[in-house]
């Protein structure tokens, strides 16, 4: 039942919540891979409202509210979705290899799923930081906020950690949850996140080949790895390609409708972890370039709008402030360790991470250069690429943080974000492409 | 190179994964020439019939399939031997995932007798009591599995100290407990609760 409640909880809201765009041709797949971050996303704000900055004890408020939330979402569903509209696939559409791809991706989530519930969350991150501030929360009913006392802000280390992913368990374990339950919490993203990745490069590349691109997604053994273990790396990746696949489109449509979703989910990798930071970096690196660029216009309204978006991170962001929270957990003096950049090359290269999908972004990046050269969006999601891979660089080779690259516990997960990244940038560089080949050749 | 081999908790850490090996090269770097070469070719004789993408896809997928392949056979096998521990209970889910992962990973047993150490010091020590730590590497996991019954303070005032597998070796001699061999870092008076082993002990203060 706590499953349950748990799903029906996160993913009404978030659907409810994705009806009212319907306007802006979002479509209903995506739709339906928001509507678990949204769901999410919104229980953690309120909570985060709740405990942290109204400072409230646990009362049993919280639960007939949430609950009360999804009644009303699936009231507002059964209203405004139009049930007769045509929001399934034409099966007699699909081609008999798009089944051979799509059946493997559905076997591996399947896999993964069984891992998830048979394969408690035991290893470090998970158990100290966001587990263990979800059990904090639990056994004190309110946050701590004595800095002279061992649980403060709930934690017993790292007390500068965003809070998402302890909330998402602590309303798990306040429905009853419990051991290997937790693991659906990074799987619902696993599994939102492939469907984004699917709709998003069938969309652009068509059925087969977009499927193809999904099953290098799921079939890379790290991400698969993260899928079932309460940890918040995937995470961070499935809010930043949903916060990506807005802005290519973006980028392509004359809505800003798009900009305000890209910058809404991108900026609550913030909420996450720490170095979501990085990526809201990359797209107002990219957003600012569109305008330079004279891609788009900029105009006093629309970065207001577009402002508006972040409005869901700013009591996160004020809190930081206010309590004086870092982003860093290591000393701030800079160093310089070259041996750090050679672990880049085993966690991306020789290690058994990712099969072989840098090698191909690599290349593929370096041939649509050839064709390319001149198309400004191509730059844009190249430049925004890059600027997250030199912060990496920088983060791990000229601060204390070298030492989690040279003992391997931290570098290949920073890379987890970045791989649906770069799916979604390479499949929008080709269809970039064949539209330049289309127009090009007619 | 075997791609037909299986590597439980090992093909999967958290943090890395291991590759595998075509003699003395990472078969990553091997299948990624070969894409490189594949892709080249193609290009070269069917440029004019396809597109680039096409081509680039096609050499990606088909260099993708051997370690594809080492992926869904350790991932079958994995279903094979965990379906199973998706119908026990909670702690029996945890010993076994941690014994399954110090087994293979070589950890001498710290992970493979937490859980058990806990479910024991949860019999011997009454709910509330206060409880410190002796510097242990795994610590964070005892403090995760105890905080819901316990109250932990950074203190040898605690009414129990718990001895796990620590950092360094302690003596314990005449009720007293040493935290160095050579005996010149008193700790106190302790009496001992439980005995599971010269770096499993719960102690109760004097």
């Amino acid at each position: 039942m706590a499953v349950l409640f748990f799903i029906v909880s996160t993913i009404l809201p978030g659907l409810a919540i994705s009806t009212f765009l319907k306007r802006f041709n979002i479509g209903f797949f995506r739709s339906l891979a928001m509507s678990y971050g949204l769901g999410s996303a919104l229980i953690s704000l309120e909570l985060l409202l709740y405990f942290v900055i109204a400072r409230q004890h646990y009362s049993d408020f919280i639960f007939y509210f949430i609950l009360a939330q999804a009644l009303v979402s699936l009231l507002i569903i059964i209203l405004k979705i139009k049930w007769q509209e045509k929001i399934f696939i034409d099966f007699k559409k699909i081609k008999i290899l798009s089944w051979i791809l799509a059946c493997l991706i559905v076997v591996i989530l399947f896999f993964s799923l069984v891992q998830s519930l048979g394969k408690p969350p035991v290893a470090f991150d998970s158990l100290a930081f966001w587990s263990m501030r979800a059990e904090i929360l639990l056994k004190q009913g309110s946050v701590d906020f004595n800095p002279l006392s061992p649980t403060y802000l709930s934690a017993l280390s790292h007390s500068n950690y965003p809070w998402h992913l302890s909330f998402m368990e602590y309303w798990f374990r306040l429905l009853g949850g419990s051991g290997g339950q937790f693991n659906l919490i990074a799987w619902l993203y696993f599994l939102s996140l492939i469907i984004l990745v699917a709709d998003f490069s069938i969309k652009k590349l068509g059925q087969l080949r977009g499927l193809l691109f999904t099953l290098f997604l799921a079939s890379q053994p790290l991400i698969f790895y993260h899928a079932s273990n309460n940890y918040a790396d995937l995470i961070i990746g499935y809010y930043l390609a949903v916060g990506l696949s807005f802005f290519f489109d973006w980028l392509d449509n004359n809505n800003e409708a798009y900009l305000f979703l890209s910058i809404l989910f991108t900026s609550w990798t913030f909420s996450i972890k720490n170095y979501g930071s990085f990526y809201l970096g990359a797209l107002g690196l990219g957003v600012l370039l569109a305008w330079f660029l004279k891609i788009k216009k900029a105009s006093f309204k629309k970065i207001i709008f577009a402002g508006l978006a972040f409005l869901p991170i700013a009591p996160w962001i004020l809190f930081k402030i206010f309590f004086k929270l870092n982003l860093r957990n290591t000393d701030p003096q800079s160093v310089w360790h070259p041996e750090a950049l050679k672990e880049f090359i085993t966690a991306l290269f020789i290690s058994g991470n990712w099969n072989i999908w840098w090698a191909i972004f690599i290349v593929a990046g370096l041939t649509l250069l050839l064709y390319l050269w001149r198309e400004k969006r191509f730059w844009i999601g190249w430049i925004m690429f890059s600027s997250v891979i030199i912060i990496l660089l920088g983060v791990f080779s000229l601060t204390e943080n070298y030492m989690w690259a040279l003992d391997h516990t931290a570098l290949s997960r920073s890379f987890i974000p970045l791989v649906p990244f770069s799916i979604l940038l390479l499949v929008y560089c080709f269809k970039l492409y064949e539209r330049r080949k289309f127009s090009l050749n007619s | 190179m075997n791609l037909f081999i299986f590597q439980p908790e090992l093909l999967s850490t958290i943090n890395i994964i291991l590759g595998l090996r075509v003699g003395h090269w990472a078969a990553t770097i091997v299948f990624s020439l070969c894409f490189v070469i594949l892709f080249i070719l193609g290009w070269l004789i069917f440029r004019k019939k396809f597109s680039f993408v096409n081509i680039l896809i096609v050499a990606a997928a088909i260099t993708w399939l051997p370690l594809f392949i080492h992926f869904s056979y350790n991932s079958i096998k994995e279903f094979n031997e965990t379906w199973f521990i998706l119908f026990q209970k909670e702690p029996e889910q945890i010993v076994w995932r941690y014994c399954r992962i110090d087994k293979y990973q070589n950890l001498n047993g710290t992970l493979c007798a937490l859980y058990p150490f806990v479910e024991q010091l949860r019999k011997q020590i009454p709910k509330g009591s206060s409880v410190a730590y002796l510097r242990s590497s795994s610590q964070a996991f005892l403090g995760y599995f105890l905080f819901k019954d316990y109250d932990f303070i950074d203190s040898l005032d605690a009414q129990y100290l718990i001895l796990y597998r620590p950092n360094k070796p302690h003596v314990y001699e005449d009720g007293l407990l040493y935290e160095d061999v050579q005996k010149t870092k008193l700790l106190g008076r302790f009496d001992i609760v439980s005995f599971f082993g010269p770096d499993q002990i719960i102690f109760k203060k004097h």
